[in-house]
């Protein structure tokens, strides 16, 4: 009885929050569901498919070569995705090693902090169209670097297929290296116990021991987040610096699978198959984290 | 908690409530007034300039219409805008108008024309029948876009070639192409033959009689003879003497028409509109008629844009008496002026040639022999859809280079005639 005037009590105050969930967030969720069974330009009334758009994006057929997707641009999204997800680990790595050194005690500490953050707040199409003059192939600081220093001729950056991905993943490593990633490792970092340290000390472990030992499995459930919120983050990403920088190009190398979803919803109003998209985006993100979990419950304890 | 006092409630209640209703006020405040909304994608600035002018002489003469332009406006925008049902009463449209005509968003204009006893032989005759379907006719040709040859001078005289011609062929364009382009061993090139622009590849293939969405049968067929004419061509431009994406980003800004003006590229096929670019410019350059092909019939290849009176206007006959102003020579001569194309009005296009640069009249030349549009109307298949398919597939062959020519419309065919999503197998 106590419970239920509790919430009777607590509902007004709930209620303006709830109701912009449901309407906003879950209302949302349902309706693309609904959409991704249908076919939806927009203009006419959605026509009900059933499973058409999910068999047309993972559906493969027999072709006089062999078996060929029935849509190879949606594999290719998911291809180009999962690539670039893989500066993710160098990422961690990176914002870890940077939270170490600055978890020192230097001189000016804040202001190097402040220094390695900065990017991350810099408005994202700012930064992305300085990097595109970077990344030029021809008057671009990059290779102006690359042939003054080493005297080699730098690759075409984005407009190369070969290169077009490696550069945005630079960009990105750029980006997120100082970013939120440092900041809760270093939070991690302040919270190991001095004890451990001191204990490592007298028992004469070098710095590398003290490193791999003890503040590496002192830091795992925060590695622990941000790989999981990395990858969720991953599959979802690509589409700005995409969209800024190299417009999916060339030939499609670097249009993720939200850039896809983008390309199907707005530019060729095909509503039901990007909200199939994004739902069939939507399984592979949650698998992919349930595993995750699973797999680091056990390294945690 | 302290306790607000009870007059500041209702002075908040009270201004609460009449920022509610104000907007109702107004709306009502201006009853006699019809509103139209009136968008449009177009970006180029002089353009603006010159229908904003136009907006406020078609406001003067008729006090009882307001004109509320947009410019700029993505066309995705206006589309969902209409599907929202807040969509502008008037569009300018240059992209594929049949899912308009499908969706029934283009309405028909023939029967407010008729009543209104309008004239539609002022325009020309292959812009209108573009836009009938049937006894109906779903958009107000405003903007002819007709191609013709630009090419830099100064860069014939150094190679001490002769200047381009009405009788050119594409073969005798490549030769020179590629005689007039400079690729040192390393580093960027200097100078191009040939500089393409966004629908060049699509251009060539039409100016040789072809279409990607040739049928047969009721299948698409696109390996035809002239299709394979014009995609060897098209590859062979593309490999030995046309700037590469990143030259363009590097010299143009990315823009096909500023590259042109940096005076790196000699020669160019270039639609009318990029006249209000080329004639602010000093460049040295000139117009020649654009190359025939060397085998079949020469086409005369034209794009257009039109005024599209959305079927959910509240006011169509307020929207017609726009359209129909936009028509009037005066208007219509004012558009021309601007050279973002010429005018659809046949009458109105003297502004169009002066100052005067001589070649600019092969533009009205090719308007008087046009009889190919650039985007085929196709009635049962999405032309966005179809030339996302002929794109992905063109990559493949150019600049990627996984599969050959044959290989290309083996592809092709097969992705036309099973494309992936149910809406683009509609």
């Amino acid at each position: 009885m106590k419970k239920w005037s509790q919430l009777l009590r607590a509902l007004p105050f709930l209620a303006p929050n709830l109701a912009g969930f449901l309407v906003f967030t879950l209302g949302a969720v349902v309706v693309s569901f609904y959409l991704s069974l249908t076919e939806w330009d927009l203009l006419t009334p959605p026509r009900f498919v059933g499973l058409a758009n999910y068999a047309s994006l993972l559906g493969w057929h027999r072709a006089e070569t062999g078996w060929e997707p029935l849509d190879p641009e949606f594999w290719q999204a998911c291809y180009n995705t999962l690539f670039m997800m893989l500066g993710i680990p160098p990422t961690m790595l990176g914002s870890f090693l940077l939270a170490c050194a600055l978890n020192q005690k230097l001189a000016g500490e804040r202001i190097f902090r402040l220094v390695f953050f900065l990017p991350s707040i810099v408005a994202g199409v700012a930064v992305m169209l300085l990097w595109k003059w970077m990344f030029n192939a021809d008057y671009g600081l990059i290779n102006r670097a690359l042939w003054t220093i080493f005297g080699v001729q730098g690759p075409t950056w984005l407009t190369s297929v070969a290169w077009a991905k490696p550069a945005l993943m630079l960009m990105g490593f750029w980006t997120a290296v100082g970013g939120f990633n440092m900041m809760l490792y270093l939070a991690a970092l302040q919270n190991v116990p001095k004890e451990l340290y001191e204990a490592a000390e007298i028992d004469g472990a070098g710095r590398w021991s003290v490193l791999w030992h003890i503040t590496w499995p002192m830091v795992t459930p925060t590695t622990f987040f941000i790989l999981t919120m990395s990858i969720i983050g991953g599959f979802q990403s690509g589409f700005d610096a995409a969209y800024v920088m190299t417009g999916g190009g060339p030939a499609r190398s670097t249009t993720t699978i939200s850039y896809f979803i983008y390309n199907h919803a707005y530019e060729l109003l095909n509503m039901g198959y990007a909200a199939a998209a994004a739902w069939v985006l939507f399984a592979v993100v949650f698998v992919f984290t349930l595993l995750n979990w699973r797999n680091a419950r056990g390294r945690m304890q | 908690m302290p306790k607000a006092p009870l007059p500041l409630v209702l002075v908040s209640l009270l201004l609460g409530l009449s920022s509610l209703l104000a907007p109702g006020c107004l709306r009502q405040e201006g009853g006699r007034q019809v509103v139209l909304r009136f968008a449009s994608a177009e970006p180029n600035l002089e353009q603006i300039r010159v229908t904003r002018a136009l907006v406020a002489e078609f406001e003067r003469q008729n006090p009882d219409i307001r004109v509320e332009a947009e410019f700029g406006i993505a066309p995705r925008k206006i589309l969902v805008q209409t599907a929202a049902r807040v969509g502008p009463d008037i569009f300018l449209w240059w992209f594929d108008l049949q899912p308009l005509v499908n969706k029934g968003v283009a309405g028909d204009l023939a029967p407010l024309a008729a009543e209104a006893g309008f004239d539609w032989s002022v325009f020309h005759p292959y812009l209108v029948d573009y836009y009938r379907r049937g006894d109906a006719i779903h958009a107000f040709p405003v903007q002819l876009k007709t191609y013709a040859l630009v090419y830099n001078r100064d860069l014939f005289d150094a190679a001490g070639e002769p200047y381009p011609d009405g009788t050119w062929t594409w073969d005798r364009y490549r030769e020179v192409a590629r005689r007039l382009t400079i690729k040192p061993a390393r580093g960027p090139a200097l100078q191009f033959g040939n500089g393409p622009f966004a629908q060049f590849r699509d251009y060539v293939v039409r100016a040789h009689g072809g279409d990607w969405f040739h049928r047969e049968n009721g299948r698409y067929a696109p390996d035809t003879p002239e299709n394979r004419r014009a995609v060897s061509l098209i590859l062979a431009l593309l490999r030995e003497s046309s700037p590469r994406p990143e030259d363009i980003e590097s010299f143009g800004g990315g823009s096909f028409s500023q590259a042109f003006l940096t005076g790196k590229v000699a020669m160019q096929i270039a639609p009318a509109w990029m006249m209000s670019i080329f004639t602010q410019s000093r460049g040295n350059w000139d117009v020649a008629p654009a190359p025939r092909p060397v085998e079949g019939p020469a086409r005369v290849v034209f794009d257009d844009a039109g005024l599209v009176l959305n079927a959910r206007t509240a006011h169509p006959e307020a929207a017609f008496k726009f359209l129909r102003f936009y028509a009037e020579a005066s208007a219509m001569r004012d558009f021309a002026a601007g050279r973002n194309g010429l005018a659809a009005r046949r009458d109105a296009n003297e502004p169009f040639l002066s100052p005067t640069v001589p070649g600019l009249a092969r533009y009205l030349d090719a308007a008087e022999a046009a009889d190919t549009p650039i985007k085929p109307v196709l009635l049962d298949g999405d032309y966005n859809h179809l030339s996302t398919i002929v794109n992905n597939e063109f990559e493949r062959l150019f600049p990627l280079g996984e599969i050959d020519e044959d290989e290309f419309f083996r592809r092709l065919e097969r992705r036309l005639n099973t494309p992936a999503s149910p809406i683009q197998r509609r």
